[in-house]
């Protein structure tokens, strides 16, 4: 079974080479697409998405993890136990991990990334 | 209503007054709440939902990994934190899940689980104690908890293998 690292990476080089989300809902199901089309290739770990607990698999932000983005109604923050996965309404992501560090960066099909949402 | 994440959060804020916590509530209170715990260049993590246990993690986070040790209440939470915290420790994912903690991992109690099984609460702490379970046994507790038990064969440098149900039929037609 691959590592945990080479399936994340994995997970970034099919995620990237997709084609760009038009909303946040549509970049959400490419991220659950993707993410769990590699764990189920990768993995022999069953695909379980009620556990709780660590059972070894990656699995993508659930829709009832969604946090309010203070000031914007154009981005949308999942949470998860070590990262925060933006989305925004032209369908960028942003993966961040809790010290704010970038790990996963995709424009939306209008071009626009998250960075230039927040900045506005 | 303070939720147990709150209240874990309060503990700790009283016993390390100096450490940065945050707890990161869901827009829907039915989802996944997180307490961040920072204290200089210490950190660990907190998750909890409604129905289910205390989660306790420490130490680096993959992407959309699940909690590595459960605790049923606040006061068991607030222990192993402290005693993480003291020691500058970590967690480790479980290499192989106890059934105590698969059954406090769906947020149920010994009784509740015994409802489901129509057997009494010390029939349930006897299995969750003891060494050797008959088969039998083991899947009905699983699917009693809405799983399913499945057996997985695996030789070194093979694919592993769902085992078929111990005396039953071959279900792929293989033989």
């Amino acid at each position: 079974m691959a590592s945990k690292a080479e399936r994340f990476e994995e997970f970034l080089r099919r995620l990237l080479a997709a084609p760009a989300a038009a909303s946040a809902s549509e970049a959400l199901s490419q991220i659950g697409a993707v993410l769990n089309q590699v764990e189920d290739e990768l993995t022999d770990i069953p695909f379980d998405p009620d556990s709780w607990q660590d059972d070894g698999r990656m699995y993508p932000p659930r829709p009832d993890a969604e946090r309010l983005v203070p000031s914007s109604e154009v981005l949308r923050r999942f949470r998860s136990r070590g990262h925060n996965t933006f989305v925004s309404r032209s369908g960028a992501i942003e993966i961040r991990d809790l010290a704010g560090n970038i790990v996963a960066l995709k424009a939306g099909a209008d071009g626009r990334t998250v960075e230039s949402w927040r900045a506005e | 209503m303070t939720t147990p994440i709150e209240h874990l959060a309060s503990r700790l804020s009283e016993r390390f007054p100096s450490a940065a916590i945050t707890v990161d509530a869901p827009h829907d209170s039915a989802g996944p709440w997180f307490l961040d715990f920072a204290d200089g260049d210490y950190s660990l993590g907190v998750q909890w939902r409604s129905g289910r246990a205390l989660g306790v993690s420490a130490g680096r986070a993959e992407f959309g990994a699940g909690a590595h040790e459960l605790f049923d209440d606040v006061e068991g939470a607030a222990a192993r934190v402290i005693e993480l915290v003291l020691a500058r420790g970590g967690t480790r994912p479980p290499t192989a899940v106890r059934l105590s903690e698969l059954r406090r991992g769906r947020g149920l109690t010994q009784t509740e689980l015994a409802d489901r099984l129509h057997v009494k609460q010390a029939a349930v702490s006897r299995l969750e104690n003891r060494d050797d379970v008959r088969l039998s046994s083991l899947t009905a507790a699983v699917a009693a908890m809405g799983g399913e038990l499945q057996l997985r064969v695996k030789f070194p440098g093979e694919a592993s293998l769902r085992l078929s149900p111990l005396g039953g039929s071959d279900t792929d037609g293989s033989r």
